[in-house]
């Protein structure tokens, strides 16, 4: 399933909303890390890590089990402050901000799909690809047939009543991906599932997320172990034991 | 896969002139080399010959007089024999890429920067078969068979480069023991030793 026209044609989305949005990417780059160093208690995670992404691009994050291909992109999405290093997301320093309005520059512009646990367990499909919208004052009636059109989309309009524990692997990633789709973000950033799905399941999921983010003219930074999915990125930057081991233009 | 067993599978679906088999080969297989129409009726000839293709008529349209061929049971056997029968698994070692890297890794010929490269040498070429639009159900097979051999490409490189890190020292090539080790006996006597010791792993190695 292709999605059939733009998201600011979509029925319920006020369109004016979601060009503004679109508006807003800049031109030039989207993300800019810089230096980037993490650690946890007992490991370096990130040991200096660069990453820029332009507006539009399709960046593929790889590398061995463990590297920090996660933890980068927990802090390039500003779900985690790094200890040392710069992030530029859509033109704001996020160290510059506080939580709280890092969680509106994450709610209004940008997507996110994580590794683990990314739904509400409490809601219906529907009501978790609702959310974000909810939360951002949009009246319920709208919200609700915006979520059901991209759970349509990303083939998951049966689970649409469905409670997240009674999803599959795959069902629950097509959800995942249609509420970070259904804001219209700038900039999507996505961190694929190791477990549950098999190989083709995952594939087609993120197939699906590749052609909605270029679709719009979005950025995307795709993390990934599976070569075929790093494939249909524009760049794949390559980061072994937390520092960038190699990067390659495929466009 | 030779040609004239894909020329009697196209043949099998009915009477066909060579027009028609050389569009059919190359609508199954359109990433590969187009069939060569000299190549279709040589190949025709000695399916005839052989008794596996027979002449069924000569169409005389408007045109230049084309033969129609059509499969004989034993063609039908034949085939069904080729199918059943599974395709050699390619052979280690004569691939090219395994050549170099080879080369790349053992001798350190900037294995990092070679390992870079040919990884992303392999996902350009995939990116441009996914994004080959299909045109053809079983065209697209032929392209997901391509696929599938990078990522298998892809993943054999990535641990032939860890084998290699965790011990980047060894060639792998055993020493003429004769000129390096007169004792013949590994670490008895280091002064006789100019080169480092990762020549006594390489030797263990090829002994194991
Ligand atoms: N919350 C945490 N607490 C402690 N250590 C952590 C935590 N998260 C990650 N790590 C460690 O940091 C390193 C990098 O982890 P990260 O999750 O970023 O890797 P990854 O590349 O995403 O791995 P995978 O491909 O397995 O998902 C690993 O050694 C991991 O064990
Ligand atoms: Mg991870």
């Amino acid at each position: 399933m292709t999605p059939q026209s733009t998201s600011g044609d979509l029925p319920g989305t006020p369109p004016a909303d979601h060009r503004a949005a679109a508006d807003r990417v800049p031109a030039g780059a989207v993300l800019e890390a810089r230096g980037v160093q993490h650690a946890y208690r007992r490991t370096v995670a990130l040991r200096g890590v660069d990453l820029r992404v332009d507006a539009g691009e399709v960046v593929a994050v790889t590398g061995p089990s463990g590297c920090g291909k996660s933890t980068l992109l927990h802090a390039a999405a500003g779900l985690l402050v790094p200890q040392a290093g710069t992030v530029t997301l859509l033109g704001q320093d996020l160290a510059g901000l506080g939580e709280d309005d890092r969680a509106l520059l994450r709610r209004r512009q940008v997507g996110i799909v994580l590794q683990f646990g990314q739904l509400v367990p409490e809601l219906t499909a529907v009501d978790n690809v609702a959310l974000p919208l909810l939360l951002d004052g949009r009246p319920a009636d709208g919200a609700r047939r915006l979520a059901l059109d991209w759970l349509e989309r990303c083939g998951a309009e049966d689970v649409a009543a469905t409670m997240p524990s009674d999803m599959s692997g795959g069902e629950a990633q097509r959800v995942a991906v249609a509420r970070a789709l259904v804001t219209g973000p700038s900039v999507v950033f996505a961190d694929e599932p190791t477990g549950s799905l098999d190989t083709l399941a995952g594939r087609q999921v993120l197939g699906l997320l590749v052609a909605a983010v270029r679709e719009r003219g979005a950025s995307l930074v795709l993390v990934t172990h599976d070569n075929t999915v790093a494939a249909k990125a524009d760049r794949e930057v390559r980061l072994v034991d937390g520092t960038v081991a190699s990067e390659a233009v495929l466009r | 896969m030779s040609t004239a067993d894909v020329v009697l599978a196209l043949l099998s679906r009915g009477p066909a002139h060579g027009y028609d088999l050389k569009r059919g080969h190359d609508t199954w297989f359109d990433q590969g080399r187009p069939l060569a129409f000299g190549q279709v009726y040589a190949t025709l000839a000695r399916l005839e010959r052989d008794g596996l293709a027979a002449v069924a008529h000569t169409e005389t349209g408007g045109g230049p007089e084309r033969t129609v061929y059509e499969i004989t049971p034993a063609g039908r056997a034949r085939l069904a024999a080729w199918v059943a029968e599974p395709a050699e698994p390619a052979a280690p070692g004569a691939d090219e890429l395994i050549r170099k890297t080879v080369a790349a890794l053992r001798l350190g010929l900037d294995p990092a920067g070679f390992v870079a490269r040919q990884r992303a040498a392999h996902l350009r070429r995939m990116r441009v078969l996914e994004q080959t639009p299909a045109t053809d159900p079983t065209s697209r097979l032929v392209v997901e068979h391509a696929v599938a051999h990078l990522d298998a490409d892809l993943r054999w490189l990535e641990a032939a480069a860890g084998y290699v890190a965790a011990d980047p020292a060894a060639d792998g090539i055993p020493r003429a023991v004769a000129h390096d080790r007169p004792g013949d006996r590994p670490g008895d006597s280091s002064d006789d030793l100019s080169h480092d010791s990762s020549d006594d792993l390489s030797h263990d190695r090829s002994r194991a």
